[in-house]
């Protein structure tokens, strides 16, 4: 596919109903990118990080679950459905769509929204500093991707194009392009899961009372910026609202294990009550339990987190912290 | 597909007053629910969220359903001003109940396909040992009332509660001795007109013998765990054999949200009935004490 090819793509996914999405630079501050509501012919590929992740594509930060009231017998749950084209997600940012697709699998909502998005792949890899497990493009690792389209640049004008799914191949030849199949053949690549992955993992004890946690309990202020910014956080909570005439929404909505009241019960008690224990239940999330339920790293090294933590945290400098010996479990 | 969040609405046909913060609801649903003892339902009313209550009534295909719910929070509140004739909604049953964990594989051959199970013993325990300490009481109910005229078992209770007006299910006392369960009750602080033990749960293992061949399940504020499994460990009782109820903050019920992951497990989803030898590899021992 030519760069002029790929502008008429992009003009036949809008024709075909499909609201495009794309990274475009900010207006406001230079150097920023932002993933927006684009025009076809403003469609562009590149090899920065946007701010945000692609994440609210997949799980949105609130969803209505259902409308009932306490007069009704039965509830009621339209899931909305429109069509949107993920264009230009890189290969880092589209790690977290494997994960999602695990977490949400018997999500009907998830499944749902899932059905109506193209994802289309690209392999310009951002900075070394948002590139955290050096991820280099190579067509190997693309059977371990879950994408419709995926875009390989070859060279300034032209792309090798790639389908991951039976939707990329039907847009594909609809549009009328040569492309090749990659069948998903299971996120853990055939030589095992990443030897990198496994050591982390057991290095990650549920243990928060190492010192490693006690010193980041100290610098971290719970701000949960990390939580927002981060692919792979999809934590959320299900809440009530009440409308005048009495109908209730219960929707879902995105939260952060870094918020006071994410741990507690009835009568007050909060499990995570410092912020060791909090900033240990994020990383053991990602390095240990996603490992150990998905054979999936829970984090895929975009680096957002250390971008906008205000304490300067630095998620890499903290691994390297767990995989070597200073991490002494007191048990 | 199959939404998990939908929740169904449920008629309350009685609302009993239990102790003065308790009440016990029975409710009746249109098509019969099967749930095994130990696991919970979510209930809600439209506008008050959601929360994980326990069932304390006899397990099975039910249409009706009882649940003790004490006044903490918005929910309880809401809940509790509730009366005979109005609904409230649930969903459920999630988790796993009591004797999933604790029925053991009958012969050597079967090979252990879950980490819970021990290599040591395929001896299936005859008896249970039942210890609740306050509303602990609550998910024990289910197990009692199943085993209540089965032969085979042999069920002892250590019953423990802050003060005699806050022992539950006091007209079951009468129906469980007559069907053979020892019953041991004890109090922290004790009013005119009690007769029986006065002491923490502990000093009932002082006082009778804990009972053998058996398994026992726990169900009980952190602090009471701390001192209850030395005296089980003491009376013979391995790590295996122990269970216990966790309790976590829930919001889907099923394993997603992250709310009530311990370690490596989902509190609704791989609980909340789990091992003392689960909780010490989850290693969240020293959380808990």
């Amino acid at each position: 596919m030519t760069l002029d090819q790929f502008k008429e793509f992009v003009v036949f996914l809008h024709k075909k109903d499909y609201q495009i999405f794309n990274p475009q630079a900010s207006k406001k501050q230079e150097g920023v990118f932002l993933i927006k509501k684009i025009n076809p012919e403003k469609a562009i590929l590149i090899n920065q990080l946007p701010f945000y992740s692609w994440k609210k594509f997949f799980v949105p930060t609130k969803e209505k679950l259902f409308e009932f009231s306490c007069d009704c017998h039965d509830i009621s749950c339209r899931i909305p459905e429109n069509k949107s084209a993920l264009l230009g997600i890189n290969l880092i940012d589209l790690k977290a769509v494997v994960l999602y697709d695990q977490v949400f699998e018997k999500d009907p909502y998830y499944q749902r929204r899932r059905q109506n998005l193209l994802i289309i792949g690209h392999n310009l890899l951002p900075q070394i500093s948002e590139n955290l497990f050096e991820e280099k493009y190579e067509e190997d690792i693309l059977e371990h991707l879950k994408f419709d389209i995926f875009l390989a640049q070859i060279d300034k004008n032209s792309f090798k194009v790639f389908s991951g799914s039976p939707l990329g191949q039907k847009i594909l030849n609809g549009f009328g392009t040569d492309y090749e199949h990659i069948e998903f053949s299971g996120p853990v690549q055939e030589a095992g899961p990443d030897s990198r992955m496994v050591k982390i993992r057991d290095q990650m004890k549920n243990n928060f009372q190492a010192e490693i946690w006690q010193e980041l309990g100290r610098r971290c202020i719970e701000c949960g910026r990390c939580s927002f910014v981060c692919p792979t956080c999809f934590c959320f909570s299900c809440q009530d609202t009440t409308r005048l005439d009495q109908t209730v929404k219960r929707q879902r909505v995105w939260d952060s294990c870094y918020f006071d009241d994410f741990s507690e019960i009835a009568g007050g008690h909060r499990f995570l009550d410092t912020t060791a224990k909090k900033i240990h239940f994020w990383y053991y999330h990602k390095f240990a339990r996603i490992p150990y339920q998905f054979s999936l790293l829970g984090c895929v090294g975009c680096g957002r987190c250390s971008q906008v933590c205000p304490a300067g945290i630095n998620l890499a400098q903290v691994l390297n912290d767990i995989t070597s010996s200073i991490i002494t479990n007191k048990d | 597909m199959l939404n998990f969040y939908k929740t169904t609405k449920a008629k309350i046909i009685s609302v009993k007053q239990e102790t003065d913060t308790i009440k016990l609801f029975k409710i009746k649903v249109v098509q019969p629910i099967n749930f095994k003892s130990g696991q919970f339902f979510l209930l809600s009313y439209p506008g008050f969220g959601e929360g994980p209550f326990a069932p304390c009534s006899i397990p099975g295909e039910q249409k009706e359903m009882e649940f003790a719910v004490r006044q903490v929070g918005n929910l309880t509140n809401k809940l509790q001003q509730l009366d005979e004739g109005g609904s409230l909604w649930l969903r459920g049953p999630y988790g796993h109940g009591w004797f999933d964990k604790s029925v053991k594989r009958k012969t050597q051959s079967e090979k252990p396909t879950n980490d819970f199970d021990s290599d040591s013993d395929a001896h299936t325990k005859s008896n249970l040992l039942l210890v609740a300490g306050g509303m602990g009481i609550v998910p024990l109910r289910p197990v009692i009332l199943e085993k209540l005229n089965d032969k085979n078992t042999k069920i002892q209770v250590f019953y423990g509660a802050k003060n005699p007006q806050e022992l539950l299910f006091k007209n079951d006392y009468d129906d469980w001795k007559k069907a053979d369960v020892d019953l041991q009750l004890t109090v922290d602080q004790k009013l005119p007109n009690w007769l029986g033990n006065v002491g923490i749960i502990t000093t009932l293992f002082d006082k009778v013998k804990p009972i053998t061949d058996a398994y026992c399940f726990v169900v009980g504020p952190p602090i009471m765990l701390k001192f209850v499994i030395p005296k089980l460990t003491e009376a013979g009782f391995q790590d295996e054999d122990i269970f216990v109820s966790l309790e976590r903050r829930m919001h889907c019920g099923l394993g997603v949200c992250q709310h009530c992951a311990v370690g490596s497990k989902y509190v609704c989803h791989d609980g909340p009935i789990f091992s003392w030898q689960e909780i010490k590899q989850m290693g969240t021992v020293a959380e808990m004490m």
